[in-house]
């Protein structure tokens, strides 16, 4: 049988590999265990930080891969923690401090699910304690977080997939394909569509229910007493732990505007937005926002509440429009069209999660990596800067600055709450 | 004297503005207040423009109980602070930096003052720092003041913050004030950072540490080291963290030598692997290509860590492509060649096709395989000579990479090379050549294609054809037409098929003209390819060849005339559906009835009358069934007596049970209740179609009809319910509770982390589906236990029928009787068990497992003939 060397096979990859076994260059391809199971040695040893909504759903998907073993969970609240631990079964660790997780030598890789003010923390820590990450989207919560983190994860030279995942459906991928190769003639404008924020209620402030480290819960965020309102999912209303409706969807469909323009690595030069906060209750965030953008090549995007959910891509000869399950276009016949070696081909991944669990053998780059999700996100951030800030700014994309704006400069990172810092 | 009234003028001016505006903010403020939310809005926008002055009054409404005007007042003072911080209005921004300092200092809630404080963040610069540094004492807004302090620019700030540090006794907060010095990273903080590394406090000195990596000074890296090397171990590690750190900052402020020795040192002798990989790392960025000889011996170290730190090296180091390529060309081993190959193709980079067209050419098979598939990831077109020559090479793995490699690269000139290459190559590699041009879908191989559709080695036509097919070029039609004369069997199925493809509107005619005198079979295809693009010029033909002897060819009309779906077609249609041949009289039904539903929307009456002449001429089920679903579709009460017939009973008896309900839906609009409501009981009783039942059954409920069909058919309608446990796997491999007796409802379960409670849950639904999704929680990756007890007079055999979203488990009376594992949708009966009843009370345990999405549980028990038993069942 022909033998067939592959980048997996050369990159020894599991912590167990990494505690000192000599690995030989060449693993044969018989190297599986009874009745063609991964071996234990051989599969990857995941934590979870943040194991709620999103978490939990992600702990169902990872425990169901072959090559896979859940080794430990993390929660502040103990609750979602026993739960999803007595989910994993046997050999499960739970805590309820994350840096207690990152100590355990034998976890190869982390995945983070936090809410969003924690990510760029827990990433960090992650980095330095040599585990790769995948991470949720929204990755950041200021465009300086995002900065470190990309720097964190070049230094330790980790592999990091945020889960803008969005970036590994076919009908985004093809729709920016025909972008990329001038199906639609030249790009003019990118319209993102994205529901609008909702208002809240007037839930009153009360002790934080048994079992929730509401301390930890608020980390680096300045000190609030509890309110549910706060806390588990409504947080990403609130401007000290989220960024609204803006970044909960602009991170994944500000993203796919990123691809389609090719500017996945960079950003807008200039931004202009208009947004009405809630008259009501405790919610912060936007209720209506729209956003204009301007890129060095001409192209204007425009993100709003108002536009129809997705993104659309308007050329000089057409449309292509993609969202969930969903691919448009002008002319119709567009999107039946077929690519060949003349057009623009992309990353191509059929399953965001399978992708970072490959790059994590190969040590490739994971189709949204670290730094492509630091770039959408900014994108949102900068949106919300400019309708909080009521005014136009200048970007300067390489240097990741406002130009000749002092005070927007001041939003490029939030301080933490002692002794947190980045 | 002039003087004198001009002041007076402006003096009465000024108390005129004054008292305007103070009538103004007056009447904002109380708009504020007020219980119209859009008033607030408009008052917070008015507010705005007022700047400083209104910023004391608006402070005085938060905090309070209207919590609207609270919010309204933030809002407020948020627009006025930041539009005070744009660029170039500097008085401003003093005044209202100001007028916070003063809220901060206020008597006030503490929340309230540290909102001052937070705004102050945004808008304060040295004339604030001050105040601010006498709030570090204030328990009440330290820790907020001093991360405004952290925001505000300038040496006050960093001043502020130094001395607090110095004097400050609470370790926690000395730590806290460090840190912040860290964060700003200014070079005036380091005396102070460096003394807190002799601190007494712990969290003082890891502050310290971390605070010297974020200020970029050469002469902190001594310190640094010293604390990998001595105190606790918490130090240690942020020490090996903020000594790479400094490294990076150091890099980035131009000092290379400092970074570049202190690289040189993690790498050598840093602690962790850890250290050591971010070392190499550093290196590389530091040293550029003069780094990739170390990081490929790194590449090929037996240790994890530093192999992995060397391909990330490898891969994001800037400007070392060449140099890679070097390492390659002078690789031994192909297990490194190959991995070389890899960083190459993640770097992207174009100046690696030479080299990997070099590695293309080894002797090792892996290593060519690597190098092609690198070159066609990298789709440059400088690969498509060296990959054409390796498609001449013998059959292979390596050959079927530079096969796909080449269908990758781009470019008119890579397409030219591969027909020029055509001519010479032997008949498998012309094979290959003409399979690269189809996946390629450039026009410019068409002449080469229709030459090689002649080709004298027949897997070469046929490849030809099909890459003709993916073509799609209108200018392969005349010689598709020839071979689809000429050939037989498989190579004129293929020129059917890309005839298909290359028959566009604009060429059809060529087409149309082939058809007189082409032998029947030929007949068929050219009807078959023009019935892709149909419209209505092409009546004439597919209406001239509806009824011509030939079956096939009538058939294939027939077909065209379907899809064309024009009136002008029908009498043609109706001829043949009257006279035709059993299979032409049935695709003539269907393509007539075609007709009506193109019309639908726009003449329900005429489409009405087609569906009704449809049905009378219909000779088989299939063409009835097209015709009542049409008739339902219009839902004319005048058509009912149509349906009544097949509601009676036969095979067609659910469809027209479906079609009454828009007929019933349109009876109840005329107020003609009863008529719907038994229409509606019909489609309910009669219809298979969950949608129509439950659809149908709403309809009844809505004007007080309750029907218990669900019960009528056998199915259990009391569940007491016991979940969701966690854990699809879990649950499938295990239990929770006993299942090999009754159960006890009123008892509680308990597992290690809750504690769960039975509860019943009636069924509602027309087909006894007990959904858990909505019932019970809306959950994945989980299970449940279903129970019910269900007495039989006597002992007798009967039929269980489950149905089940997802996974299933029955028991009856303590047995196992079935079971299924895979995943699905809920249908009634899924799945029919064969069971026995005893006399008096039988017990039947569910366990229903969700993978995601739907969850839902259906039971109906029938008697070996599969007629339902409606059975005594417990109840609350």
């Amino acid at each position: 049988m022909m033998r067939k060397l592959t980048r997996r096979q050369f990159f020894g990859h599991t912590a167990a590999a990494g505690a000192g076994l000599a690995i030989p260059y060449f693993v044969p391809g018989g190297v599986l265990g009874a009745n063609g199971e991964v071996p234990a040695s051989e599969k990857i040893v995941l934590g979870f930080i943040g194991v709620g909504g999103m978490g939990g759903g992600h702990l169902g998907n990872f425990l169901g891969q072959d090559d896979v073993q859940v080794a430990a969970v993390c929660d502040v609240d103990e609750e979602r923690r026993l739960e999803r631990k007595a989910r994993v079964g046997e050999g499960c660790a739970a805590y309820n401090d994350y840096r207690e997780l990152l100590e355990r030598k034998d976890i190869d890789a982390v995945v983070i699910a936090t809410p969003d003010h924690w990510h760029a923390l827990t990433s960090i820590h992650a980095c330095e304690a040599g585990k790769d990450i995948y991470c949720e989207k929204p990755l950041t919560l200021t465009i300086k977080e995002g900065r470190a983190m990309v720097k964190a994860a070049r230094r330790y030279g980790r592999i990091f997939q945020v889960g803008s995942q969005q970036r590994s459906a076919r009908e985004f991928r093809f729709g920016c394909e025909l972008v990329r190769s001038g199906r639609i003639g030249e790009l003019q404008t990118i319209r993102v569509g994205i529901g609008g924020g909702p208002t809240g209620g007037w839930d009153p402030d009360t002790e934080p229910p048994p079992g929730l480290d509401w301390n930890t819960w608020l980390g680096p965020a300045p000190w609030a007493p509890y309110n549910r309102s706060r806390c588990h999912y409504t947080f990403r209303w609130f401007w000290d732990y989220s960024g609204g409706k803006m970044t909960d969807w602009g991170a994944h469909h500000n993203d796919i505007a990123q691809w389609g323009n090719g500017t996945s690595r960079s950003g807008p030069i200039w931004v202009k937005g208009t947004g009405e906060f809630p008259r009501e209750g405790l919610y912060e965030t936007c209720t209506h926002f729209e956003v204009k953008y301007r890129y060095a090549n001409g192209v204007e995007l425009i993100c709003s509440n108002k536009n129809p959910s997705g993104c659309r891509f308007e050329g000089a000869n057409g449309w292509v429009h993609t969202n969930r399950g969903y691919l448009e276009t002008s002319p119709p016949e567009l999107k039946d069209e077929s690519l060949g070696p003349d057009d623009v081909h992309l990353y191509n991944s059929p399953n965001h999660r399978r992708n970072w669990l490959e790059c994590v053998k190969t040590r490739q780059r994971p189709i949204c990596d670290v730094e492509i999700g630091h770039r959408s996100i900014s994108i949102c951030h900068m949106g919300n800067i400019a309708i909080r800030i009521g005014r136009t700014l200048q970007w300067d994309p390489e240097t990741e600055q406002f130009v000749n704006d002092e005070a927007a400069n001041r939003w490029l990172e939030k301080p933490y709450r002692a002794p947190w810092h980045l | 004297m002039r003087r004198a009234t001009i002041a007076l003028l402006a003096l009465a001016g000024v108390l005129a503005f004054g008292a305007a505006w103070a009538q103004d903010s007056s009447a904002l403020l109380k708009a504020i207040q007020g219980e119209d939310a859009d008033a607030r809005a408009a008052a917070v926008k008015e507010l705005t423009a007022l700047g400083a002055r209104v910023i004391e009054p608006l402070f005085a409404l938060m905090g309070g109980e209207n919590r609207a005007a609270g919010t309204a007042a933030q809002q407020a003072v948020q627009a006025i602070t930041h539009r005070a911080a744009r660029p170039g209005a500097e008085a401003e921004r003093k005044l209202v930096a100001d007028a916070l300092v003063r809220q901060a200092q206020a008597d006030r809630l503490a929340a309230v003052r540290r909102f001052a404080l937070r705004m102050l963040s945004f808008v304060a610069g040295d004339e604030s720092v001050s105040a601010l540094a006498r709030l570090l004492r204030d328990g009440d807004v330290r820790e907020m003041t001093r991360w405004a302090l952290v925001r505000i620019p300038g040496a006050a700030a960093t001043d502020a913050l130094t001395k607090a540090a110095d004097s400050e006794p609470d370790p926690v907060f000395t730590a806290a004030l460090i840190t912040s010095l860290g964060v700003r990273g200014d070079p005036h903080a380091l005396p102070a950072v460096r003394t807190a590394l002799d601190a007494w406090s712990s969290e003082v000195r890891v502050a310290a540490l971390d605070a010297l990596a974020r200020i970029p000074d050469p002469a902190s890296e001594a310190a640094l080291r010293g604390a990998m090397s001595f105190g606790s171990e918490a130090e240690r590690v942020r020490a090996g963290a903020a000594y790479s750190r400094l490294a990076e900052r150091l890099l980035e402020a131009g000092e290379r030598g400092a970074a570049k020795r202190m690289y040189e040192r993690l790498y050598e002798g840093a602690p962790t692997q850890r250290g050591r990989g971010a070392g190499l790392i550093g290196l590389a960025r530091v040293r550029g290509p003069d780094a990739v000889p170390m990081l490929v011996t790194a590449l090929e170290s037996d240790d994890a860590v530093m192999r992995d730190a060397a391909n990330a090296a490898l891969v994001n180091t800037r400007d070392i492509t060449p140099a890679i390529g070097e390492a390659l060309a002078s690789a031994a081993e192909p297990e490194l060649r190959v991995a070389l190959i890899g960083v190459l193709v993640e770097r992207g980079d174009p100046r690696a096709i030479s080299t990997l067209i070099h590695a293309a050419e080894s002797t090792d098979e892996d290593v060519q395989i690597a190098a092609f598939e690198a070159l066609g990831k990298l789709r440059r077109p400088a690969a498509g000579t060296p990959l054409l020559l390796a498609v001449n090479r013998t059959p292979g793995p390596a050959r079927d990479a530079a096969e796909a490699a080449l269908t990758q690269i781009p470019g008119a000139a890579t397409t030219q090379a591969i027909t020029h290459a055509f001519a010479k190559a032997s008949p498998d590699v012309r094979v290959v050549l003409v399979r690269v041009l189809g996946v390629r879908r450039d026009r410019g191989a068409t002449p080469v294609l229709l030459a090689a559709i002649t080709d004298a080695d027949e897997a070469v036509q046929l490849a030809a054809i099909e890459a003709l097919e993916s073509l799609g070029d209108p200018a392969g039609v005349p010689a598709l037409l020839a071979m689809l004369r000429m050939a037989e069997g498989d190579l004129r199925d293929a020129a059917g098929a890309a005839l298909e493809e290359a028959t566009t509107k604009e060429n059809r005619d060529v087409v149309v003209a082939a058809l007189p005198g082409a032998p029947d079979e030929m007949r068929v295809a050219l009807l078959r390819v023009l019935g892709r693009s149909p419209d209505r010029g092409l009546l004439p033909v597919f209406v001239g060849a509806a009824r011509d002897a030939n079956e096939a060819v009538a058939l294939a009309a027939l077909e065209g005339l379907a899809r064309v779906r024009d009136e002008a077609g029908a009498s043609v249609l109706l001829d043949v559906a009257e006279h035709g041949t059993e299979k032409t009289r049935a695709a003539a039904v269907r393509a007539y009835l075609q007709i009506a539903d193109a019309r639908r929307e726009k003449d329900g009456n005429a489409a009405l009358a087609i569906y009704k002449r449809g049905l009378e001429i219909a000779t088989g089920d299939v063409e009835r069934k097209l015709a009542i679903r049409g008739i339902g579709s219009i839902g004319d009460p005048d058509s009912l007596p149509l349906l009544l017939a097949f509601l009676e009973g036969g095979k067609l008896q659910a469809e027209a049970a479906a079609a009454v309900v828009p007929i019933a839906d349109k009876l109840a609009k005329q107020g003609k209740q009863d008529e719907a409501i038994d229409l509606y009981t019909k489609a309910v009783e009669l219809s298979t179609d969950r949608k129509v039942i439950v659809d149908a059954a709403g309809k009844l409920r809505k004007v007080g009809v309750e029907l218990d069909i669900a019960a009528k058919a056998g199915f259990v309608g009391h569940w007491w319910v016991l979940g969701p446990f966690p854990g699809r796997k879990k649950m499938m491999e295990g239990d929770v509770i006993a299942t090999d007796g009754p159960v006890d409802v009123a008892a509680e379960v308990q597992t290690d982390e809750k504690t769960y409670r039975w509860q019943c849950l009636p069924v509602d639904d027309p087909q006894g589906m007990l959904n858990l999704e909505e019932d019970l929680a809306k959950k994945s990756d989980c299970g449940a236990y279903a129970y019910a007890e269900v007495t039989s007079e006597k002992a007798r055999d009967v039929l269980f029928k489950i149905g089940s979203d997802d996974a299933v488990f029955c028991w009856l009376n303590g047995e196992l009787i079935h079971k299924f594992t895979g995943d699905r949708g809920y249908r009634p009966d899924q799945d029919t068990v064969q069971a026995r009843l005893a006399a008096g009370r039988n017990t039947v345990l569910m366990k229903v497992i969700n993978n995601r999405s739907h969850w839902a549980l259906g039971l109906r028990i029938t008697d070996r003939d599969g007629n339902p038993l409606q059975l005594e069942q417990r109840r609350p």
